[in-house]
């Protein structure tokens, strides 16, 4: 059985404009130990996906429209509240893109630890402060007992991102999603903070989700990786065969768009068109307006996810003929 | 060939509110100190660094849209900095700058066309209205788009407004200030692109101000690193990509997530500890020796002077010298 196994999940939200859709009929398993990457662009809903699987999105406006989430057997979406704050910390953590706003400014960091672990654990103030202290040198936090009282201000934006995975794996999770981890950092720190979470998976066994619009990021950590566009998955596959290759036109898109350090390009492959509106999607496959493999097919009918090799499934009527 | 634009012995010091209530003082915080630089006509000049080393601010001082604290800027064969207001003003026809974020570089209560439109009023220009035509049309974007407002525009679409404001008045010098880095990276390469094609038609010359090392190396001829208000290494873009010298453009080619995840790194490269430091207080000696691996005592102690091991490839390093 696999740790999560997520079936055809659907989340909409009520908007002015009538309901939208930010993710439509998303499918995925995960195993223990498995890192797993996420990527597209705005709106593509990978967050979203994030959130309704950690239960933080707030009900009305969303809402949970079809599907389902089984972590090690049992079905989030029917979980109440309270079940689902216990679920969080010790079943699934989760680290976010901004670490500052993630942080409560008034509170020692050493403090934020403590009432994580505080909140699941019933422990003495003394065994509070080991485990907290020894999460923060776990992530490399320097001079960490006396840093236990700095607040979030006197940190780095690097140092600020390692005390939330301190808090995130404070409760020793078995599944820790992060959101563009790393985006706000700094590429030297950037590079610590992924070498880190590897390191962390490698002792404590978790699972990752990791959520990115970086395929460096993805190339960097993932073992398998999803594809994402406009709420859909568009294709599925372990990293070194999305790398070697990949099947529907926006992950070729999305490689190929990528200046690289090794060889000179005259022109960058762009993809023309930009991003649609959740509003208003094309009918049809949802990249066709900017595919430049596009016929008239491609916008008659959504494209079904198809398994081209075992484990590599793409949502493109014209993968076969590519 | 005699550059467009040279600086020299620049400086800038922002003054920062330090201390407590009762021991409140003035620190001067060293963005910029003693940068000398020249970018030639027709190329593009990149500047990479991490947040805080001064990049931005050498951006804006080269066209003084900041003043600044010391040295000159030899602009077009004027000392910028010594320049009376209209003097200036009609020099910054010929310099022009792209911001990063196209959502709060446009004022939205403006239409495309007020907004494209404003430098050449602002230069007593009349009879706008086919050179915003032609501008809209330089920049990709349907010539209906002049009604309408910022909000009305995704990121990238955005970006190209801001670029027909930047080059209306037809410059010289655009300084490219991480105009890609808040863009969709589908949407990057096509500005990436269009920046290109502009600086051919129109023979622009460019300084380049990024943080993705990938884009500047595609789009620059030449690369300058800044670390901590100082230019660590400057040299033509192959050159250092395959040979950096100093220790911190090697740490920031190193950092470069793998293309590949038959690439990784983790474990096969070496890794810079440590955070930059404050450039309230910056280290003594070389700025970079607190996180160097490759530290001397010399380094701790004396600022390594600019060397040029190669014509063109200059580098600030004890180790080089």
């Amino acid at each position: 059985m696999s740790l999560l196994d997520v079936s055809n999940l659907t989340t909409a939200f009520a908007t002015a404009r009538g309901e939208i859709r930010a993710i439509e009929d998303v499918s995925f398993t995960l195993d223990e130990g498995e890192i797993l990457g996420i990527v597209g662009e705005s709106g593509s809903g990978k967050s979203v996906t994030a959130l309704t699987i950690m239960g933080l999105l707030p009900q009305p406006p969303a809402r949970v429209a079809a599907g389902s989430i089984l972590f090690a057997g049992e079905d989030l979406t029917r979980f109440s509240d309270t079940r689902m704050q216990r679920i969080r910390g010790p079943g699934i953590a989760m680290v976010f893109q901004e670490p500052m706003t993630s942080l409560n400014p008034v509170f020692t960091i050493g403090e934020q630890v403590m009432e994580t672990i505080r909140a699941h654990e019933r422990l003495s103030q003394r065994a509070l402060y080991a485990r907290a202290l020894e999460m923060l040198e776990k992530v490399g936090i320097p001079s960490a007992a006396r840093r236990m009282g700095d607040y979030p201000h006197q940190l780095s934006g690097g140092q600020r991102q390692r005390v939330m995975l301190a808090i995130a794996l404070a409760c020793r999770p078995r599944l820790l999603i992060a959101d563009e981890p790393t985006t706000a950092l700094d590429v030297t720190i950037q590079a610590q903070i992924l070498d880190l979470m590897m390191d962390l998976r490698d002792e404590f066994g978790m699972a990752i989700i990791i959520i990115t619009h970086n395929m460096g990021v993805v190339a960097e950590t993932a073992d398998r990786v999803l594809v994402m566009y406009a709420g859909r998955i568009v294709e599925e596959a372990p990293v070194a065969r999305l790398f070697d290759r990949p099947l529907h036109p926006y992950t070729r898109g999305l490689l190929a768009c990528v200046p690289s350090l090794e060889q000179d390009q005259e022109r960058l492959a762009a993809i023309r068109g930009t991003l649609p509106d959740p509003a208003h999607r094309p009918p049809g496959c949802r990249f066709s307006q900017r595919c430049q493999y596009a016929v008239s097919a491609c916008s008659a009918a959504l494209p079904p996810l198809e398994a081209f090799d075992p484990g590599h499934t793409a949502a493109c009527i014209r993968v076969s003929e590519l | 060939m005699t550059p467009l634009v040279e600086a020299a012995g620049l400086v800038k010091h922002f003054d920062v509110q330090a201390g407590g209530l009762l021991k409140r003082r003035t620190l001067p915080l060293r963005a910029v100190d003693d940068v000398a630089l020249r970018v030639l006509p027709g190329e593009t000049l990149g500047l990479v660094g991490e947040s805080g080393c001064g990049k931005s601010t050498l951006g804006r001082l080269l066209i003084r849209l900041i003043p600044a604290t010391a040295g000159n800027i030899i602009f077009d064969g004027a000392d910028i900095t010594r320049l009376t207001a209209g003097e200036l003003r009609e020099k910054r026809r010929g310099m022009q700058i792209i911001f990063q974020d196209p959502y709060g570089a446009l004022n939205p209560r403006m239409s495309v066309e007020d907004i494209i439109a404003e430098p050449l009023h602002i230069h007593g220009e009349r009879g706008t209205r086919d050179t915003v035509a032609e501008m809209l049309s330089l920049v990709g974007l349907p010539a209906r788009a002049r009604e309408r407002f910022p909000h009305e525009f995704s990121g990238g679409q955005r970006q190209r407004i801001g670029i027909a404001r930047a080059l209306v008045l037809h410059p010289k010098f655009v300084v490219c200030d991480e105009p890609v880095s808040a863009l969709d990276v589908s949407v990057q390469a096509q500005i990436v692109n269009l920046l290109q094609d502009l600086q051919r038609e129109l023979g622009l010359t460019y300084l380049f101000i990024a943080h993705d090392l990938g884009v500047v190396k595609h789009i620059s001829n030449r690369v300058a690193v800044m670390y901590l208000g100082k230019i660590v290494e400057i040299a033509d873009k192959h050159r250092l990509y395959a040979n950096p010298l100093h220790p911190y453009t090697q740490a920031l080619i190193a950092a470069v997530p793998a293309a590949h995840p038959a690439a990784r790194s983790r474990g096969r490269r070496q890794r810079l500890a440590g955070d930059i430091p404050s450039a309230l207080h910056p280290p003594t000696g070389c700025r970079f020796h607190t996180r160097c691996p490759h530290v001397m005592p010399v380094c701790r102690e004396q600022e390594p002077a600019v060397t040029e091991p190669a014509p063109g490839h200059q580098v600030a390093c004890h180790l080089a010298g």
